[in-house]
C-alpha cells in the first residue's frame, strides 16, 4: 500500500521564480501517473523533491500518512530510474542490482534470491556476471529497473526512462514496461516529455506547463476534453491544428466564421454547444481547434451528414507525407500549418487544391484571452 | 547487372594474373620502402634529441663512477677510465644516507597519502555538495595557488616554532598534507561524473563516505594514480622547508643530505654525483611505472570521452 500526496508543492530558486508552483496531486496505489510537459516544465523537478533529492520550498509531501518533506532520500522507500541508467560502472549486474539490499545489511542467501527473481522477471539472468560497460542500452535499462524491483519500494520513480533508447526499443520497452507495472503492482511515477508514452503507459496523467499543472486525467478523457489550449495542443499526433474564427448568432445556431469577420467559410453549430457560444462569446473572436483526424474530404462528410454543415476549405496542399495506412497533407491556414490524415486513396498531390470538411462534433473551441477550453467538462 | 559483371571481367582480362600479381607487388614494395624510411627518420630525430635532453643525467651517471683524479684532469673524459664504486660506498659512510632516505620515504609517502585523502574529500564536496558559498570556498581555494610557497615560509616557520615542533616528522608532514592543485584536480574529474550516479547511490541508502570508498574511489584510480605520482616526486624533491625545519641527521630528508656530501668534503664532486644518482632513482623509477596514470590523470576532463 502506498499514497502518495502532494499539497500546494512549490519549488523556488529565487524570490520570483518558480519552477513548480502549487501542485497538488492524490497518487493512490498501483497508479501509473505520468508527469508530461516540455522541457522546463518543472515535472522532473517535481519527481525528484518526492524522491527527496530536492527540497521541498513549500508545501507538503505525505507519503502513506506520513509527512515526509525533511526526511533522508534513503528513508522515503522509493527507488529511482534515471534517463542516463546510473548503474555503478565498477561493478558487476548482480552487484548493481544488490547494492541497495547490502546497504541494508540483508542476509546474502535473501539478497541472491530477490536478484535472480528480478533477474528472472527482466529475462537478464544471462547478464548478471557482466559490467555494465558491456551491455546495450536496453539491457542497462533492464538492469536499472531491476536495481530498482529488487528493492520493493513503494514508488517506482523514473525520470524519462526511455529517451536514451532508439525508437523501435523504446516501443518494446513501453509495453513491458506496462506488463511489469501489472505484475508488480506497485505505484509509478513516471516522467516524460514524449506525449505518445504519456498516453500508452499511464493510468493518469498530469500535462505540465511552466511549473504550473494544467491538467490531470485518464489518456482517453484528456484527448477528448482538454482544459485548455495548451493542453489540446500538447496531447495528440500530429497534434490539434488552431485558427482564429468568429462567432455569429443565427437564433439556436451558431456560425463560427474562419479567419475574419465577412469570410465565406463557416461551420454551422447546433444544441449545448451553439449555446454556450451565443450566451457568453456572441460575436467574439476564438480560436478554433479541430484534430488532423478529425477532417474529411467531400465523401466521408456526406456519410457522416455533416457536409452541409460545414463549408469546405479548398486548400493547396504544401506538403504530402504518405504513411500507408493513411496519407498526411499539410497546408496553410492564417499563417500556420494544418494537418489532415485522410484515407490513404486521397491522390490529391504537392501544389494541387482540395476541399475538406470539419467534423462538427469533434470541433474544441478556445476562449481567446484565458485560453480555456469553452466546452470543458467540469469532472468528467 | 550481368552486362556490368562481365564488363569489369574483360577489362580485367586485358592483364594477365601475372601481370597482375607483378604489378601488385611492385606497388606495395614502393610503398614499403616510403613508409621505413619515414619510421627511420623519425627514430633517428627522436633519439638525437633524447640524447642532447639526456646528456647531463647520462653525464652524471658517468660521472659517479668515475674515481675524483679523474674528474680534474685537463682532459676530455665523458667516460670513467676505471670504473669504480667507491663513491657510492664512500657516500653511504660519509653521511648517513640510508637515514635520509628513509626519511624521504616517511615524509613523501606521508605527504602522499595525506593529500590523496584530503583532496579527494574535499573535491567531492565542492563536485557533488550544494551548500551556501560554495563557489567562493572553491575560488578561495583556488586563489592559494596563485601564492607562492616561499611567501608564507617564515610565517609558517614561526608558527611551528612556537609550538616547539622543529627537526619532527609532523612538521615536514603537517604543512603538505593538502593541496589546491590536488583538489582542483580530483575535482576536475569528479565533474565529469554524471550526477545521477550520486543520487542513484543516496536512493539506495548509501552515506557519502560510503559512495566516496566503494563507488567515486575505484572509480576514479587513474586521477589517484596520476596525482600519487606528482605528489610523491614534488615532496621528494622538498628542498627549501626541510632544511629550514630539521636540524638534526636524525630528520635530515636525502635532498639536504646531499648537499651536505658537498660541504663535507667540498672537493668530491663524484661523491655528491653518487649521491644524486641515487636518490633520482625512487622518482625516475615512480615516474617511470606512474607515467601512463600520470598522462591520463591530467588530461582527464579535458576532453570528454
Amino acid at each position: 500500500m502506498s499514497e502518495i500526496t502532494l499539497k500546494n508543492i512549490c519549488k523556488q530558486y529565487d524570490d520570483e521564480h518558480y519552477a513548480v508552483k502549487d501542485f497538488n496531486l492524490d497518487i493512490h496505489d498501483k497508479e501509473f501517473v505520468i508527469f508530461v510537459g516540455p522541457s522546463g516544465c518543472g515535472k522532473s523537478t517535481t519527481l525528484r523533491m518526492i524522491a527527496g533529492l530536492e527540497d521541498i520550498s513549500d508545501g507538503e509531501l505525505w507519503i502513506d500518512d506520513e509527512l515526509c518533506n525533511y526526511l533522508e532520500p534513503r528513508d522515503r522507500g522509493m527507488s529511482m530510474v534515471f534517463q542516463n541508467y546510473a548503474l555503478y560502472p565498477n561493478m558487476t549486474v548482480y552487484d548493481n542490482m544488490a547494492y541497495a539490499l547490502k546497504i541494508r545489511k540483508m542476509p546474502k542467501a535473501e539478497i541472491d534470491e530477490k536478484v535472480h527473481q528480478a533477474a528472472k522477471t527482466l529475462e537478464i539472468e544471462h547478464l548478471l556476471k557482466r559490467r555494465p560497460g558491456a551491455l546495450s542500452g536496453g539491457q542497462k535499462q533492464r538492469v536499472a529497473i531491476g536495481s530498482a524491483i529488487v528493492r520493493k519500494p513503494k514508488a517506482f520513480l523514473m525520470d524519462e526512462p526511455l529517451s536514451n533508447l532508439d525508437a523501435k526499443l523504446r516501443a518494446q520497452m513501453r509495453i513491458e514496461l506496462s506488463k511489469l507495472h501489472r505484475e508488480l503492482g506497485t505505484t509509478i511515477i513516471y516522467v516524460t516529455h514524449d506525449q505518445t508514452e504519456a498516453m500508452t503507459l499511464g493510468t493518469r496523467i498530469v500535462v505540465m506547463k511552466d511549473g504550473i499543472v494544467q491538467q490531470v486525467a485518464e489518456p482517453q478523457k484528456l484527448y477528448n476534453n482538454p482544459a485548455n489550449l495548451f493542453v489540446a495542443g500538447f496531447v495528440g499526433s500530429p497534434s490539434m491544428n488552431f485558427c482564429d474564427c468568429y462567432v455569429e448568432r443565427e437564433g439556436d445556431r451558431c456560425t463560427l466564421r474562419l479567419g475574419s469577420r465577412d469570410s465565406e467559410r463557416k461551420i454551422y453549430l447546433d444544441g449545448v454547444k451553439a449555446g454556450m457560444l451565443n450566451m457568453f462569446h456572441a460575436d467574439e473572436q476564438v480560436t478554433l481547434g479541430i484534430r488532423p483526424e478529425d477532417i474529411y474530404e467531400y465523401e466521408e462528410a456526406a456519410a457522416g451528414g455533416f457536409e452541409k454543415n460545414t463549408i469546405g476549405m479548398v486548400k493547396k496542399v504544401e506538403t504530402r507525407e504518405m504513411l500507408g495506412a493513411e496519407v498526411a497533407l499539410y497546408f496553410e491556414e492564417q499563417g500556420s500549418t494544418f494537418g489532415a490524415r485522410l484515407k490513404p486513396e486521397n491522390n490529391t498531390q504537392v501544389g494541387e487544391e482540395v476541399a475538406l470538411y470539419f467534423d462538427p462534433d469533434k470541433i474544441y473551441v478556445f476562449d481567446k484571452i484565458t485560453e480555456e477550453n469553452i466546452f470543458y467538462k467540469e469532472g468528467m | 547487372m550481368s552486362q556490368t559483371a562481365s564488363m569489369t571481367l574483360k577489362r580485367k582480362g586485358a592483364m594477365t594474373q601475372e601481370e597482375l600479381l607483378e604489378l601488385k607487388q611492385k606497388m606495395s614494395a614502393k610503398a614499403l620502402t616510403k613508409r621505413r624510411t619515414k619510421t627511420g627518420l623519425r627514430i633517428a630525430a627522436n633519439v638525437a634529441v633524447a640524447l642532447v635532453v639526456l646528456l647531463p643525467l647520462l653525464y652524471a651517471l658517468s660521472i659517479a663512477f668515475m674515481p675524483s683524479s679523474e674528474l680534474f684532469t685537463t682532459e676530455m673524459n665523458l667516460l670513467p677510465k676505471s670504473p669504480t664504486l667507491k663513491n657510492f660506498a664512500d657516500a653511504f659512510t660519509q653521511v648517513p644516507l640510508l637515514r635520509f632516505i628513509v626519511n624521504s620515504f616517511i615524509m613523501a609517502g606521508c605527504i602522499t597519502i595525506g593529500q590523496i585523502i584530503s583532496c579527494s574529500l574535499s573535491a567531492f564536496a565542492f563536485s557533488f555538495l550544494e551548500f551556501k558559498g560554495k563557489g567562493i570556498l572553491f575560488m578561495i581555494v583556488m586563489a592559494t595557488m596563485m601564492v607562492p610557497g616561499e611567501a608564507t615560509i617564515i610565517s609558517n616557520y614561526l608558527t611551528v616554532g612556537n609550538w616547539g615542533m622543529l627537526d619532527t616528522y609532523p612538521v615536514l608532514i603537517i604543512p603538505y598534507l593538502t593541496s589546491a592543485m590536488g583538489i582542483f584536480l580530483f575535482r576536475q574529474f569528479y565533474m565529469t561524473f554524471p550526477m545521477s550516479l550520486f543520487e542513484s547511490a543516496k536512493l539506495d541508502g548509501c552515506s557519502n563516505l560510503r559512495f566516496i570508498v566503494s563507488i567515486l574511489t575505484p572509480l576514479t584510480k587513474s586521477a589517484i594514480g596520476a596525482m600519487a605520482v606528482y605528489t610523491f616526486i614534488n615532496a621528494w624533491n622538498m628542498y627549501m622547508w626541510p632544511l629550514l625545519v630539521t636540524g638534526s641527521d636524525q630528520k635530515r630528508t636525502v635532498q639536504i643530505g646531499i648537499s651536505m656530501l658537498s660541504a663535507v668534503d667540498s672537493q668530491s664532486i663524484t661523491l655528491m654525483i653518487a649521491g644524486v644518482v641515487m636518490i633520482i632513482i625512487p622518482s625516475i623509477s615512480i615516474f617511470i611505472f606512474g607515467q601512463k596514470q600520470l598522462i591520463r590523470g591530467m588530461f582527464s576532463g579535458a576532453v570528454k570521452g
